[in-house]
Formats: C-alpha cells, structure tokens, sequence
C-alpha cells in the first residue's frame, strides 16, 4: 500500500515537473512569438509583403514558369547525364 | 546537332545580371546596416542611455524594412539555374551542393531565432542576449553570404575538384581546397567590406538629410560619428580586399585584370589608369589606340598585379594570341587543344553508347591529357575568349573612384562630427546624402567588373555560357523576364515607400 502510494506520488510529480518544463521552455517560445507577431505595426506590412512575394515565387513563377528542366524532362540520373552530355558535345555559337 | 541558340543565351544572361543585380540591391544594406546596428546598441548597452536605445532601434527598423522586402529575392535565381542553365546546374550541382546546403540551414536558424530576438525581444529577454542575437545576425548574414561567395568563386577559379565524363559532373574532391581559394577568399572579404561601406553611407545619407531639414539632431549627429569610423574601417579594408582581388586576377583571370585596364599590349613597368576614355573602335589584334584620352599612374599596375614594378602584365592581345617572350600560350593554341578534348569527350560518349568499354576508356584516357582546356573548344575564334573591354573597364573606374569619394566622405564626416561642426557644413550634407545612392551604384559596379569580366565563361575556361544554358525556347525567358522586371520593381517600389515613410516619422515613429 505505501509502495502504491509511493509510487503514485512520484509519477505525478514527474507529470507537473513535466509540465512546468514544458511550459519553461516551449511554452515561453510560443508566447515569445505569438506576442511579438501581435505586437507588431510595420512588422504586418512587411509580413503581408513577405507572404504576397513568396506566394508569387513558389506558387506561381516556380510552378508555372520555373519548371527544373531536367527533372521534368527525365526520369533518371543517367537520362539527364546522358542529356547534358549530348548538349555539350554539340558545336556552340559566339559566346560574346 | 542542333546549333545553340544565341538569342536564347543573351536572353537567360540578362535574365541572370537583372535578377542578381535587383537581389544585390537588398544584400549589401543588409549586410553593412546589420554591423551598425550591432554597433549602436553595443554603445546602449555600455552607456545604458534612452538616447542610444531609441537611435538602436530606429536603425533597426530599417533594416528591418530592408531585410523584409529582400528576402528571398535570391531563390529565383536558382529557380533560373534549374530552367535556363540546367546543363551549368547539372555539371556543378555537386560542387554548389554543400555550400549552398549550408547557407540555407545557417539562414533559417538565424533568421527563425536571432532574428526575432532581435526585433520581438526588446524589455522581454535581458539587454545581454538581445545584444548578442543582434551581433548574431549581423554575423550570421555576413557568413551566410560567405558559402554564396565560395560557390560565386570556384566559378571564377575552378579549383577543388574532378570533372566525371561519366556522371558529366564536376566532382569535389577537396572542400577546404574550394572553402579558401584565394578567389573564394578575396571575394568574401571583398564583397563585405563593400557592404559595410554601402551600409555606413546609408546612415551618413540619412543622417545628412535630418541634419539638412534640423529634425533629429542629436541623433543624427551620434549616428554619423559611429558610421564615419565604420566607414572609415571599411574604406581602408575594402582597398586592402580590392587589392587583394586584382592581385589573385592577375593569376586566375589575366583577362579580366586586362579588361579592366584596358590593357591591349601587355607591358613591363605597366601604370595603372587613374582616368581614361576608351577609344570605341578598338578591339583585339587591330593597330588602333586604345584610349582617346588617358592618364597613368607609372608602375603601379606591374606592383598590383605582380608585386614588383618591373613586372610584364599581360594585355588582351598577349592573352588571344600569345607572347612567346613572356610564355603565354594563345587562345588559338588553347582552342586547338580544347577542341581534341571536345572530340576525346565525344567519342567516349559514342563508345559508351555503343558499348565498345575499350574504345571508351581510350577515348577517356586522351580526353584527361587536355581536359583543363575543355571550354577552350567551343569558341569558334580566338576573340571569343574577349570579355566587353568597355563596360568591364568603366564599370571598374567608377567603382574605383567612388570608394575614394566615399573615403572623402568619411573623413570629413568624422573630422566635423568630432569637431561638433558637422550641422553647419551646408555644403558637405548634400553630398552625404548623395553617398548612399552612389554607394548602390559602386556596389553594381563591383559585380559588374566580376560577371561581366569573366565572359564568356560560365565556369573559368571549363565551360562557356553558351553551352551552360538548357535547350528551351527563347520566348519563355523573354516573357518571364519582363515578369521580374515587373515583380521586382514593384518590389523595390514598396521598399522605397516604406523607408521613406520610416524615415520621415524619425525614431518618435517607433
């Protein structure tokens, strides 16, 4: 009996001890940012900014008109070796 | 066989030079502005003055502005290494692989911890550590630029590796060889020192526009004192990098050490040219005069380049055809020996294909004797090998001059912001304002002698842009390079708007 409660004792200790860790570390990094992301002015502007211009980027330009040629274009490693391999043992124009 | 278009080449180029010197518009602010704010809240945290945390933070703000509307700017331009210049990408993916990796993981954890300490921090952790992540952006960036640097230099000087005919790649084969060439080396510390003055110019710039209009005074005035020294620094650094840069040219790249002289017959006792009109009409292995108008300062090209004054530094025409007197090998001896590598590399592919394994590893055998002349096969004439004298050359001398105004500027700023006169110098106050967009201007120029001066090659004599570009059609890169112009001046548009807003609310506007 006393080593049930013994034992019930230190697991809940643990959890709280757990818990205040948890709330030491995570918990104030969290807070850290939710309270800075609140607290901004300028900083919103430029976030929208920030989000506009990589929504563009990523969502559009690299999606649409950015495509990896290679990876498109071939399956495999040895396919684009063979691919590049032909590209430079053809003749090239003025390079000026 | 198909023939490489050209159009398709000048179009992915100048795709590459907008994107890049769009993206350099933010790099440099962020790079020097970062030190100052180190600097500024340094002396906060060791008066504890209100004066110096309101100051802090204001230059911060604009950094910040800066930072926000730059940032990534830099990813299209892997974006355009995978869809314009996938054969380049390819052949040195292996190479760019591990410092482009380690520039991204160094720049989220600066930027998603430091960084934010830096901005979200203030009176919520202890003015040590936010003085510490604030140092550690400023660290961080600088390095972060450091592995694009690297990557920018073993372009300029192929070092460190293997090329594999059969991965068609180059290999590394020794990170640290690639880490600190002397190229690697003298273009970080080129590029930063730049930076820091472009940096210090800006709070000059601004400063000088409170002071004209007699709004944040005091401010103002700490604010060029500690810029002045900075740029003072910088100014002295940035002579001693340059020097350093053109001194591992005169090695590595001859050509553009050339190109930015406009140095056509190599010389002994060669005079560097501290002012000089290019004659249009000149171009390699004609009788013309170079200059219309020049003037030299005796000996000191043969110092710089060689360490010694009675020094031959090679012109363009010593480099495009030889000078047997001074053992330089021609491009057309090059060319002859590049193309044999050419056709050893084809013949390999051939055998491979046809799975003749002898006759590939004899063709691969001959192909090793003359690969380090590879690139030299495309070029169809020896003047190929010659980059554009003219804008390589002006863009050199106004870079040159610039820094010594900026050199002026600083010395003057300091000597009245000491003497506490700096507000009734009228006259001097334009000019700090002027300095900053100079200072932008110098800044393009320093990447435009580095880029433009090394055409034609994507990789130093290994291989020329116009095989480094994919096999796609012209008219995708016209369209989406107008879409950049497009975004990145609206881009640029709303920074201006912004800073000047900042700028016109002063630190009372935090």
């Amino acid at each position: 009996m006393i080593s049930q409660r013994y034992s019930y004792d230190v697991r809940q200790k643990k959890d709280v001890g757990e818990e205040r860790v948890m709330d030491w570390i995570p918990g104030r990094v969290f807070r850290f940012y939710r309270d800075g992301f609140r607290s901004m002015t300028l900083g919103k502007t430029l976030w929208k900014i920030i989000l506009v211009k990589l929504f563009i980027m990523f969502a559009v330009l690299k999606v649409f008109f950015f495509p990896d040629f290679l990876s498109t274009q071939f399956d495999t490693d040895k396919q684009r070796a063979d691919h590049v391999m032909e590209q430079i043992t053809l003749p090239a124009p003025n390079q000026n | 066989m198909n023939e490489i278009d050209l159009g398709l080449v000048n179009w992915s180029r100048a795709q590459f030079a907008l994107t890049a010197m769009y993206h350099w518009i933010f790099v440099p602010l962020t790079l020097g502005l970062s030190f100052l704010c180190a600097f500024f809240e340094s002396i906060y945290v060791k008066t504890g003055k209100q004066e110096w945390r309101d100051l802090t933070r204001f230059w911060m703000t604009l950094f910040g502005i800066n930072f926000a509307i730059g940032v990534a700017t830099g990813i299209i331009l892997e974006f355009e290494f995978g869809t314009n210049w996938s054969n380049y990408s390819w052949m040195v993916g292996d190479i760019f692989g591990a410092p482009l990796a380690i520039e991204g993981i160094v720049a989220f954890f600066l930027e998603a911890t430091f960084f934010a300490v830096m901005f979200f921090g203030w009176d919520r952790v202890s003015k040590g550590f936010h003085l510490f992540s604030t140092w550690m952006v400023a660290i961080g960036s600088n390095l972060s630029a450091l592995w694009i640097l690297v990557a920018n230099g073993w372009m300029q000087f192929p070092t460190g590796m293997a090329f594999n005919p059969e991965s068609v790649r180059f290999e590394m084969q020794n990170f640290w060889e690639v880490l600190f060439s002397p190229v690697a080396i003298a273009k970080f510390t080129h590029t930063t020192s730049s930076s820091f003055l472009v940096g210090a110019m800006f709070v000059i710039a601004i400063s000088s526009y409170y002071l004209l209009k007699r709004r944040h005074v005091e401010m103002a005035k700490k604010s060029i004192l500690v810029a002045a020294v900075f740029g003072l620094f910088s100014f002295a650094y940035v002579g001693l990098t340059g020097d350093e840069s053109a001194y591992s040219n005169a090695y590595t790249q001859p050509m553009k050490l050339a190109a930015y002289e406009g140095l056509y017959d190599g010389e002994r006792k060669a005079g560097i040219v501290a002012f000089g009109i290019l004659n249009p009409e000149k171009k390699a292995g004609d009788d013309k005069d170079a200059f219309l108008f020049d003037l030299k300062i005796p000996y000191l090209l043969s110092f710089l380049a060689n360490r010694s004054i009675d020094s031959f530094v090679p012109g363009v025409n010593d480099i495009v055809y030889g000078n047997k007197d001074e053992g330089i090998v021609g491009v057309d001896e090059k060319m002859a020996l590049g193309k044999l590598a050419l056709a050893d590399l084809t013949a390999y592919k051939d055998a491979q294909k046809g799975g003749d394994t002898a006759a590939a590893d004899s063709a691969l055998a001959k192909f090793k004797v003359n690969q380090d002349y590879l690139g030299y096969g495309y070029l169809n004439k020896p003047e190929d090998a010659v980059p554009p004298v003219q804008t390589t050359f002006y863009a050199f001398h106004i870079m040159v001059f610039l820094a010594v105004f900026f050199g002026f500027i600083c010395v003057a700023y300091l000597v009245y912001g000491v003497k506490d006169t700096i507000e009734e110098k009228r006259w001097l106050l334009p000019l700090g304002v002027l300095s900053f967009f100079l200072a932008m201007i110098a800044s393009q120029s320093g990447w435009v002698v580095a880029e433009v001066g090394r055409q034609p090659w994507a990789i130093q004599d290994m291989l020329p842009v116009g095989v480094a570009t994919s096999n796609i059609g012209t008219g995708n890169v016209i369209t989406t390079f107008w879409m950049f112009a497009g975004l990145f001046t609206l881009l640029l548009l709303a920074e201006i708007k912004i800073m000047l807003r900042q700028i016109k609310k002063g630190p009372e506007g935090e």
